[in-house]
């Protein structure tokens, strides 16, 4: 038992830093992608905020091993999907900055969708700030994401993926979502 | 002339039923939308058992199951036992009214004590390594509310797992934080009445009535603790039952001289039967936590798991009728630590500590001093014990080498010591002296495994997984357990799996080594193994799915005790089984109507060294069959749930010299429920449910006759043990924010 009692101590010390447990997604990144890629058809806005290619950026914390791995298999996932919304997309990976120089990208190169990896949860707050008025659909990788900010998140609800949506950040971000998927997802704002 | 136009009808029929499906089929396919397609992948289900990776279920190896919190309180599910039964396939129970046995597909081991069949909670393995005991009914010790989803993995599981898994994997997953938010109070009574023989309901008095209630306080919260996110969910719960009453036919009893037997107080001298009042109750104190900190996840479990048995078999066969001093407990306490981190953006690594203590007593009070090994002055107390601690470490890394999770490998090791030992004692009843020690031992061993798992997929729709695991256990030597398994996406929605795996099981202490006059230890037997090839085709139609498989199962080195002269038996590799067999099961919904339900047969011989015979207990054909439909407003949720399984000899219908032999008829049990939340109390909900068995016996032979020699003279007729046949129940569920 003494063992067992110095092997939790380590362990506890070795959460310091590192990366949550409690905060991670089970919902594999293949099937984060697939419905990513459906995501665009129920928001009224897309196709209009897209034009002919839909935009998507994925962000990852730098130095965020986790983050990384998860942004990196998601941005595979989905560019081999080639359609986001009904749209042929391109996708692009890069590392997380602030909300401020996202916001400022999003407006000059047109993103029509930003997928945030595992990671970026506590910034996502700040992030929706200063992502009011731009017309962009955020979607991250675990309800925490939808909690703080973000228009759309995932989560695994009795093995079953599940969709979480914030409509205020939909609202602030020019999101309209149609009534179907309203129907199957669960809202925390 | 009429036997043609018949014949013409059936043709027809067999032509127009592919073509009404097909038809049905494409309409359905036609309609499919962007928000059917979204529906589709948020129905599907994402398990970890099969490869210990998060995967979704058609990805995965072989036959993977997932019984859901919402079904299991919709259909007025109550332990994993019945999970398994009213909404699982290919693995099915049988309650002799002692803890339940399982088993599947066609084979089930009487008297294994779950030691078949992998129980696993959040990684966590429960069995047991003094027996490989492993309980599903409430005596399972894990409170339901914070069950999150049931994966049933079906087939041998050794790859990953080691021994035990030869029928599967049963891997329960509780509830993070967010789904069981707040605080849970739950309350749960239930109500039996009394019965006579063979079954029948004899009296609805209150007086007469059995009963069990349940009480649990559970949490789920999200807090900060060392400036991290972390993640608290528990539940501690008390289950008892006491009752029904049971009527037995007489049974007469001699000992070997010709007197007749005293079976005490409660029934006549020689004669074990009439009502049973004091012997049918259970008790299970029990409490699980799990605090997630960071990257490390740590449960705590602790049960105890007090019963006594209304009939001879299984740990009551030295006992008084009707006798409260006679009982089982088992006790169990368990503590797990996992840490997982990455290493670069494509090795994740794992480490586990767990550890374990768990320990068994049977009591049995006979009022024949010659009812215990060692024959005492005066009444006999007879004390079984076993025990079993066991500490160990499991390391395990995983590489992504295209970095999308394509092409993976999974090393890992476990390794773990652990002590067992028992004995059984003959004791004074009256006095509490110790007559005699039989088979007392006690021993520390040191087991080992090493896995790989190279998961590929080549292409989006082939998905394939090999891989092997080598076991190092003093009892039953060495084993490597290989597993190979496809999975094609082979059209729109239609999967189809291949598979072949492997699996053991090492002998327990008791087979091994306890040493009694009329036992002796055989430390050289090895362990059983199954070895199981299987395929199955998944369709999914929007909402709806359908699943067919069929399997073939060989199982070799099967453990029996067998008699070495006339006064001494012994454990020995005595048998092997051959059996095959189809499942399959659809489940769907439309709107607030939901269905499902799943049939399994199979053709099971057990081939021994004097012939080919049936296997007794197992069922060949089980199944179940579910509906429900969720009315608007305050009304309630119905649910309609049947479980049904098919004629099956008793266990001792092949050597008890029963005329005829015992078999228990088909039998379903069929189960309403009606749920929803209490209108004008918020956070208030209920359950009420009524359950009724058709069939009133199990296969199980009841009273002495039970364990008389399989040489004994002829007999009559058997009885056999009864089933509980009716139970209504209600619970009240009060979830309290925090």
């Amino acid at each position: 038992m003494k063992a067992l009692l110095l092997t939790i101590i380590v362990l506890v010390a070795l959460t310091i830093g590192s990366d949550s447990w409690a905060e991670t997604s089970h919902v594999p990144v293949h099937l984060q992608a697939q419905l990513t890629g459906r995501l665009g058809t129920f928001d009224r806005n897309f196709q209009a905020r897209a034009g002919t290619v839909a935009r998507v950026l994925v962000l990852h914390k730098d130095g965020n091993a986790d983050s990384v791995s998860a942004a990196t298999a998601f941005a595979k996932a989905l560019g081999e999907i080639h359609q986001v919304g009904g749209l042929e997309a391109t996708v692009e990976e890069a590392p997380f900055i602030d909300g401020a120089k996202l916001a400022t990208r999003c407006r000059a190169q047109k993103i029509a969708l930003v997928y945030f990896a595992a990671g970026l949860e506590s910034e996502m707050s700040r992030v929706a700030q200063a992502l009011v008025g731009v017309d962009v659909l955020t979607i991250g990788g675990s309800s925490l994401y939808a909690v703080q900010g973000a228009v759309v998140a995932f989560d695994l609800e009795e093995a079953r993926p599940k969709l979480v949506l914030n409509l205020r950040s939909a609202k602030a971000q020019n999101v309209s979502f149609k009534a179907e998927l309203l129907k199957l997802a669960r809202i925390v704002e | 002339m009429a036997l043609a136009r018949g014949n013409r009808r059936r043709t027809a029929l067999l032509f127009a039923l592919p073509c009404a499906l097909t038809a049905l089929l494409t309409s359905s396919v036609a309609r499919a939308d962007d928000a059917d397609e979204l529906a589709e992948l948020l129905d599907e289900h994402v398990v970890n058992g099969a490869s210990k990776s998060d995967e979704v279920a058609t990805d995965a190896p072989g036959t993977t199951l997932v019984i859901t919190a919402e079904d299991m309180r919709r259909y007025g599910i109550r332990s994993i036992a019945e999970a398994i039964d009213f909404l699982g396939m290919g693995l099915v129970t049988q309650n002799p009214l002692h803890s339940v046995e399982i088993g599947g597909r066609g084979v089930l081991l009487t008297s294994d004590f779950g030691n078949h069949v992998l129980l696993v909670v959040d990684g966590h393995v429960l069995n047991e390594p003094w027996g490989g005991t492993a309980y599903f009914e409430q005596g399972a010790g894990i409170p339901l509310e914070l069950v999150d989803h049931i994966e049933l993995v079906l087939g041998p599981g050794s790859v990953l797992y080691g021994g035990n898994a030869m029928f599967g994997v049963v891997n329960v997953v509780t509830k993070r934080a967010a789904s069981f938010a707040g605080l849970h109070l739950i309350g749960e009574g239930g109500l039996s009445p009394e019965q006579g023989g063979n079954g029948k309901l004899t009296s609805f008095a209150p007086g007469d009535l059995g009963g069990s209630y349940r009480l649990a306080a559970g949490i789920g919260h999200k807090l900060t603790l060392f400036g991290r996110p972390a993640e608290l969910t528990a539940q501690a719960e008390l289950y008892r039952q006491n009752g029904p009453t049971f009527l037995w036919d007489r049974q007469a009893l001699t000992k070997e001289d010709g007197t007749p037997t005293n079976v005490g107080a409660r029934a006549p001298l020689g004669q074990w039967g009439g009502r049973i009042r004091s012997q049918y109750d259970t008790s299970v104190p029990s409490v699980y936590a799990r605090l997630d900190l960071g990257s490390v996840s740590v449960m705590v479990r602790a049960e105890t798991y007090h019963r006594r048995t209304p009939t001879q078999g299984f740990g009551q066969l030295i006992s008084d009728f009707d006798e409260p001093r006679s009982f089982e407990r088992d006790r169990f306490v368990s503590a797990d630590v996992q840490y997982r981190t990455r290493f670069g953006s494509r090795f994740t690594f794992s480490a586990r500590g767990y550890a374990d203590a768990y320990d068994y007593l049977q009591n049995g009070y006979s009022s024949e001093p010659s009812s215990c090994s060692v024959p005492t002055a005066g009444p006999c107390l007879f004390v079984a014990r076993g025990h079993s601690r066991w500490i160990g470490s499991e390391l395990q890394g995983e590489y992504d080498w295209t970095g999308s999770g394509r092409l993976t490998t999974m090393l890992g090791v476990d390794g773990r010591v652990r002590q067992v030992g028992g004995e059984t004692n003959s004791v004074e009843a009256d006095t509490g002296v110790v007559a005699g020690v039989d088979g007392k031992k006690s021993m520390t061993e040191l087991v080992g495994a090493a896995y790989l798992q190279q998961r590929w997929t080549p292409v989006p729709v082939v998905h394939l997984n090999g891989g092997a695991r080598y076991d190092v256990d003093p009892r039953g030597g060495t084993r490597v357990s290989p597993r190979a398994a496809a999975a094609f996406d082979v059209w729109r929605n239609g999967v189809l799996k291949v598979s072949y795996a492997e699996a053991f099981r090492a002998p327990t202490f008791y087979e091994a080594f306890y040493a009694s006059p009329d036992q002796i230890p055989n430390p050289n037997i090895r362990s059983e193994t199954v070895r199981g090839l299987e395929s199955s085709i998944e369709q999914r139609l929007g909402r709806h799915k359908i699943l067919f498989g069929v399997f073939r199962t060989w199982w070799s080195d099967m453990l029996s005790i067998r008699p070495v002269d006339d006064n001494v038996s012994q454990y020995a590799n005595v048998s092997r089984i051959d059996n095959y067999g189809y499942n399959a099961r659809t489940e769907g919904a439309v709107g607030a109507f939901r269905y499902g339900g799943s049939v399994t047969g199979a053709y099971t011989r057990r081939g021994t060294p004097k012939g080919t015979e049936t296997l007794p207990v197992a069922p060949q054909l089980f199944g179940n069959l579910r509906a429900s439909y969720t009315l608007p407003g305050y009304w309630p949720t119905v649910a309609l749930a049947t479980t049904f399984v098919g004629t099956r000899p008793a266990d001792r219908a092949l050597d008890g010299n029963f005329d005829p032999a015992p078999y228990a008829p088909a039998s379903a049990e069929l189960r309403l429920t009606l749920s929803q939340r209490v209108p004008g109390v918020p956070g208030l909900s209920y359950r009420v449910a009524g359950s009724f068995t058709t069939g009133s016996v199990v296969p199980y032979v009841a009273g002495p006759t039970q364990s008389f020699a399989a040489d004994a003279e002829t007999r009559g007729a058997a009885q056999l043990t009864q089933v509980v046949r009716l139970v209504t129940f209600a619970t009240l569920q009060y979830d309290l924010p925090l």
